[in-house]
């Protein structure tokens, strides 16, 4: 007796810790086999610490009676042994509960209970002495104990006999699952009268006399009477008391209350409308039903996740070794998702193709659902082994080299449902092979000998499968043209580089003009061979086809790179947000993107003219210069509205040669490149050149910034 | 009795070590019953297998056709009669309940309203409005979903398209193409799981940039892909010319030999990317000539793409290179079209962009249905913002523009387990939602659903955490998937 009372306080200490431990990583805690059975001695061992604990609640109630001393003594060893059974139990319960198939909520309150009862009546084991000289506390802890017990108690017998075991729910709410099969009133008009009118009419509140909660209840109606006339909604009760005014004290739900919203309050109404019937389900109504579309959000809404369970497949899994060894870079396998045993299988790459890698396949073919062998050069005898893919149903043999003769040995695939043939030389011999497979939906005939005349043909005699002919070529429908495209992206030409232009449609046409007019669809110059340019030059392309509109115009523009300038100045700044990289920008034989002027390609200038200097070495003879300037007419970048070319030999001494007053635009335009090309007087050689270009001062009135200074945004000068 | 407790208190040494033996005796005993406790990967974050949906997918492949620079909704899918009845009025000042200007209208002291200059139809059998500049995407009404209600909250180019592709505004997380490389694999180990292809429109049209299509916090081989608007979509690929295919072979192989000793001593993840980046290029020398090859094409698609799908770069051409890929296995292709950013001659640009995408989108999407592979791949199209109903600045001559609008906006899909149809309902006013908003995330949600992928499972931990494409919101639209 006295071993056991020294080593109690250390079993018990012990046997806490543990127990919050398990408490703590309950989640994780595996239980060997062997101590299985300790936990079904749970229900076994629980009986005693209630017993004892009684016990010792009866023995302080009556301790008056006895020998205070021997009470406490007894009361001592009581209070141990019910801490000692308690904690046996608890831990038991614990290992009980790792069995599963307890519902967890109330598993946990019960788990939480239990633990906690445990540790009372260690407090009270160890304490007892103490408490014991403080008898009203003593008093509250014993009666907190039994509280706890019968706690505990009370959710291990719900546990083990159901929860409506002490206090069976006569009329508990079902829990119902909403599909379209469900009636209307179901799925969308009683969850609206729930949420919205039961709080005051039901069982025990009834408002006007008036109990919405069963269909019996609703028919009887209330004090006013019926709720509503069947086919007559405008008439009724109930949408007269929606539709009264706020202010009104009639109006449903009352002020104050959750009102219902316009798609709850049409809906009822087009629910009444329709005959209030209590069992027409949102399935019998045809789509267009227009209480159906106003139900259907509300299905929606009571489905919530109506997301469809995957496919089970019922087949047997091929090993992970052969999936593995199958599975190459052409050729790959996969299964349709973790934990399937239905795989998929594509072939990839036609030059890698070879047809064994399709018969290998014969050892998974009670697993191959889905086989892609599109674009690979699958000939008529392949089918024979296709047709040993027993649970294949879908197959896609689309621009492969099959003529469909063979194609009845894929009636060996009783599940095949989509088999995609597009491309292939197949014609209307595989109607009569196909139709005799049962299970086939769908068959892809794109591209292929089979007319679209014949299709219909078939589809009036045959439902199944659907022949899917896809795209027709219609030939009255006139499309146009992409415009020709040019080669070379160069702008700036030597001697050596043509301009190339080509279509990337057979049999079109491109016709170009060099002298700023659009070329037209007949008499314009045929484009033959690549064109070499002699100077600055815009050319103008169209393409042309038979029974094609002929392409937009496009333009560009071409510059010679000829003599190149030994050095340039510039003898005004540019405007600040678009310096370039100083004067080398201009002869570093570099053109600005058009629709890019922040590149530091371009100068910009605006509040100041365009001037600038450029050096040659002796016996070099210009005859032409060249600007190449950019145009966006909606950002104010206008051609300039002078130019002077000013020529000589030193800095010093230059003549004004020529000047000249480019073209203004007379309204709006697409942004491009100008070239304003100037003839030099002949005979004569210069080895300074200055150029000055100076902004359009006022916008012209059409335009948006009419009257403001125009931009002069320049990139490079070619002289040749 | 006082000092027979104090003497029990008074806890020596030995009882105190006695004491803790049992204690620590207990949590041992605790210890055995849960192995896993300091292994550290808790129950409910486990590691998913990557390279395989996680559940049945309905799509396979994803073709994201970007409309870049956010394409009008009143021009296009969401019709607003009333806009027209009320020009010129001003928007009631109810509508706009605290939302936000870009700093282009945040100076304008009147907001008229515009109707659109474009007359809308009703097409196919869910008798969806679509505007008369896109009568091809109206042939195929029944085959796509238009959802009207998709918002944002980034109001700005950058932010909205950031938030778009990758989940957050701020631009350093993995964009969708990267996390589906990620988390399903490449079905086609010949060609990378996330390709990008870039067009430009004729309108006025905002930049797009390498962090769209970003791995950010993934292995660099999960990065998308750019190919070159040029005639060959990808540089370089082919052998200098005398070089032997065994060669480059054995080069490669001694090549990995080296950096395989490289990431032995330095342990550097990228030095095992670049390997794998090497062998994939090696492999794609074989895969994408077939790709870029033409001639197998049969003359129609001229007339299903238009004839521009022969013009390598242009949108057409990249909604067929789009159907090739992705027909190859490629997982998840993005396209970008520039041009749609409209703040003025919406009369002039938008019937430009639309005839650059109606005919290309509406042929790929019949396209693939030809082929049987619409229904295992999921097409996107849209932009990433809407466009206010209200002009910025003052309609001249008939035309006008419209400012940034994140409230509300429409897009449409197609294919792989999408419900047709028309989806969500905003106010007459087209300005804010009136029924089943679609927010970015709930549609990051949605299409990894789409995917096989559930939306809180397809995690990479970073810094600490765990960051998915919906990072800690997102619901599934039940509503949008059949």
């Amino acid at each position: 007796m006295k071993r056991l009372k020294e080593i109690t306080p250390t079993f018990l200490f012990a046997a806490h810790i543990l127990l919050v431990f398990l408490l703590i990583f309950q989640g994780k805690v595996h239980l060997p086999a062997w101590m299985q059975p300790l936990g079904r001695m749970h229900p076994m061992l629980l009986h005693l610490p209630i017993g004892l604990l009684l016990i010792a609640g009866l023995l302080w109630w009556v301790k008056k009676e006895f020998d205070p001393m021997a009470v406490q003594k007894i009361l001592d060893g009581v209070l141990s042994l019910t801490a000692i059974t308690a904690v046996t139990t608890a831990l038991l319960g614990f290992f009980l509960s790792r069995e599963g198939g307890y519902p967890n909520g109330l598993l946990q309150w019960h788990l939480w209970s239990g633990a906690g009862l445990s540790f009372l009546t260690y407090g009270l084991a160890i304490y007892s002495d103490r408490l014991y000289a403080q008898p009203r506390f003593m008093g509250y802890a014993v009666l907190l104990s039994v509280a706890v017990l019968v706690m505990t108690g009370h959710f291990g017998a719900s546990l083990t006999h159901g929860e409506d075991y002490l206090f069976p729910q006569v009329d508990k709410e079902e829990q119902v699952v909403i599909t379209k099969a469900s009636p209307i009133f179901v799925g969308a008009v009683a969850p609206i009268l729930r949420a919205k009118c039961y709080s005051c009419h039901n069982d025990q509140k009834l408002k006007g006399g008036l109990n919405m909660t069963s269909i019996e209840n609703l028919q009887r109606g209330g004090k006013h009477g019926a709720l509503w006339m069947s086919g007559a909604a405008a008439k009724s009760h109930l949408i007269e008391r929606i539709h009264l005014g706020m202010e009104e004290k009639k109006h449903m739900p009352p002020q104050g209350e959750p009102q219902l919203n316009p798609e709850e309050a049409r809906l009822i109404f087009a629910w009444i409308q329709a005959g209030a019937d209590y069992g027409k389900s949102l399935a019998g109504l045809s789509p267009t039903d227009s209480l159906r579309k106003l139900a259907e959000p509300f299905f929606n809404r009571s489905t919530k996740v109506a997301i469809s369970p995957p496919r089970v497949y019922d087949l047997p899994f091929a090993a992970e070794k052969t999936i593995q060894k199958l599975s190459t870079p052409f050729r790959s396998v996969t299964s349709l998702a973790t934990g399937s045993p239905a795989l998929q299988v594509d072939f990839l790459v036609r030059q890698a193709y070879d047809p064994k890698q399709l018969s290998e396949l014969e050892a998974i073919s009670a697993q191959l659902v889905s086989l892609d062998l599109s674009n690979m050069p699958i000939k008529d005898e392949a089918i024979k082994t296709l047709g040993q893919f027993k649970v294949l149903e879908k197959l896609l043999l689309n621009n492969t080299d099959l003529t469909g003769a063979t194609l009845g040995d894929l009636k060996s695939c009783k599940q095949l449902r989509v088999l995609g043939l597009s491309g292939t030389q197949v014609d209307k011999r595989i109607f009569d092979v196909l139709r005799q497979m049962p299970s086939l939906q769908k068959v892809l005939v794109w591209n292929t000998k089979i007319t679209p005349q014949e299709v219909v043909a078939f589809q009036k005699k045959n439902r199944k499968p659907v022949f899917y002919i896809g795209f027709i070529e219609n030939d009255s429908l006139l499309l146009q043209l992409n415009a020709p495209t040019l080669v070379n992206e160069d702008f700036v030409l030597t001697d050596k580089i043509p301009v190339v232009f080509k279509h990337s449609l057979k049999g079109t046409v491109i016709r170009y003009t060099i002298d700023g007019v659009d070329p037209d669809t007949t008499s314009s110059t045929l484009y033959t061979k690549p064109l070499f340019i002699n100077g600055y030059t815009e050319i103008k392309t169209r393409a042309t086809k038979d029974k094609w509109i002929a392409s937009n115009v496009v333009g560009y523009s071409f510059f010679k790179s000829g003599i190149r300038a030994d050095s340039a100045i510039l003898t005004t700044t540019p405007e600040p947000e678009y310096p370039g990289t100083g004067a080398k920008t201009l002869i570093n034989q570099k053109k600005g993107i058009i629709e890019n002027f922040k590149d530091t390609a371009w100068l910009g200038f605006r509040h100041r003219p365009f001037s600038s200097m450029f050096f040659f070495k002796p016996n070099m003879t210009v005859k032409t210069i060249t600007l190449s300037l950019g145009i966006n007419i909606g950002s104010y970048i206008f051609p300039p509205q002078e130019v002077e070319i000013w020529g000589g030999h030193g800095a010093g001494k230059l003549k004004l040669i020529k000047t000249l007053k480019p073209v203004q635009p007379t309204g709006y335009a697409p942004n491009r490149t100008l070239g304003i090309q100037v003839a030099l007087p002949p005979g004569k050689s210069y080895t300074t050149f200055k150029i000055i270009a100076r902004p359009v001062p006022k916008l012209p009135a059409w335009h948006s910034g009419k009257g403001d200074v125009g931009w002069v945004m320049i990139d490079e000068v070619f002289f040749n | 009795m006082s000092e027979f407790y104090n003497h029990r208190l008074n806890v020596n040494r030995r009882h105190f070590m006695g004491k803790m033996a049992a204690g620590i005796g207990g949590i041992a005993l605790g210890s055995l019953l849960v192995p896993d406790l300091f292994k550290g990967t808790p129950d409910d974050l486990e590691a998913l297998p990557l390279g395989v949906a996680q559940f049945a997918p309905k799509a396979k492949r994803i073709i994201y056709l970007f409309q870049n620079g956010a394409p009008s909704q009143l021009e296009s899918f969401d019709y607003k009669p009333l806009l027209n009845k009320m020009a010129g009025q001003e928007m009631p000042a109810s509508l706009r309940l605290g939302q936000r200007l870009t700093g282009m209208t945040s100076g304008q002291k009147k907001f008229p309203l515009v109707g659109s200059h474009f007359k809308f139809k009703q097409y196919g059998e869910s008798g969806a409005w679509i505007s008369e500049l896109f009568p091809n995407i109206g042939s195929i009404a029944d085959d796509i979903c238009i959802i009207r209600t998709m918002n944002t909250e980034a109001i700005n180019h950058d932010p909205a398209l950031t938030f778009l592709q990758s989940g957050a505004q701020q631009g350093n997380r993995p964009s969708m193409g990267a996390w589906m490389s990620y988390g399903l694999g490449s079905e086609n180990k010949n060609l990378p799981a996330f390709c990008v292809l870039l067009s430009r429109g004729r309108g006025n049209g905002q930049g797009v940039y390498s962090k769209l299509w970003t791995n950010g916090f993934l292995d660099s081989t999960h990065q998308g892909v750019v190919f070159s608007s040029g005639e060959e979509p990808i540089l370089y690929l082919n052998d200098p010319a005398g070089t032997e295919r065994v060669a480059r072979r054995r080069m490669l192989d001694n090549l990995a030999e080296l950096n395989g000793m490289a990431y032995k001593e330095f342990g550097d993840p990228e030095i095992h990317a670049k390997i794998q980046q090497y062998e994939l290029a090696y492999r794609m020398q074989t895969a994408v000539p077939e790709l870029t090859d033409l001639s197998k094409e049969p003359d129609q698609i001229v007339n299903m793409y238009g004839p521009e799908c022969l013009v390598p770069g242009t949108y057409a051409a990249n909604c067929l290179l789009a159907r090739k890929l992705s027909e190859s296995g490629v997982r998840f292709v993005q396209l970008y079209h520039q041009g749609w950013d409209q703040h003025g001659n919406m009369v002039g640009e938008m019937p430009l962009q639309a005839e650059d995408t109606d005919r290309a989108s509406a042929a790929l999407i019949t396209d693939l249905k030809q082929r049987g592979l619409l229904d295992e791949t999921l097409v996107i199209w849209g932009g990433e913002f809407g466009r206010t109903n209200y002009g910025q600045g003052e309609v001249k001559d008939g035309n006008y523009g419209r400012d940034h609008h994140p409230r509300c906006y429409s897009i449409w899909m197609a294919g792989g387990g999408v419900k047709p149809g028309v989806y969500g309902e905003t106010d007459e006013f087209g300005y804010n939602i009136v029924r089943d908003p679609v927010h970015i995330h709930d549609f990051h949600a949605t299409v990894l659903h789409l995917m096989g992928i559930n939306h809180e499972r397809l995690t990479y931990k970073h810094l600490g955490r765990r960051y998915r494409l919906t990072d800690i919101a997102g619901n599934v639209v039940p509503g949008l998937m059949v």
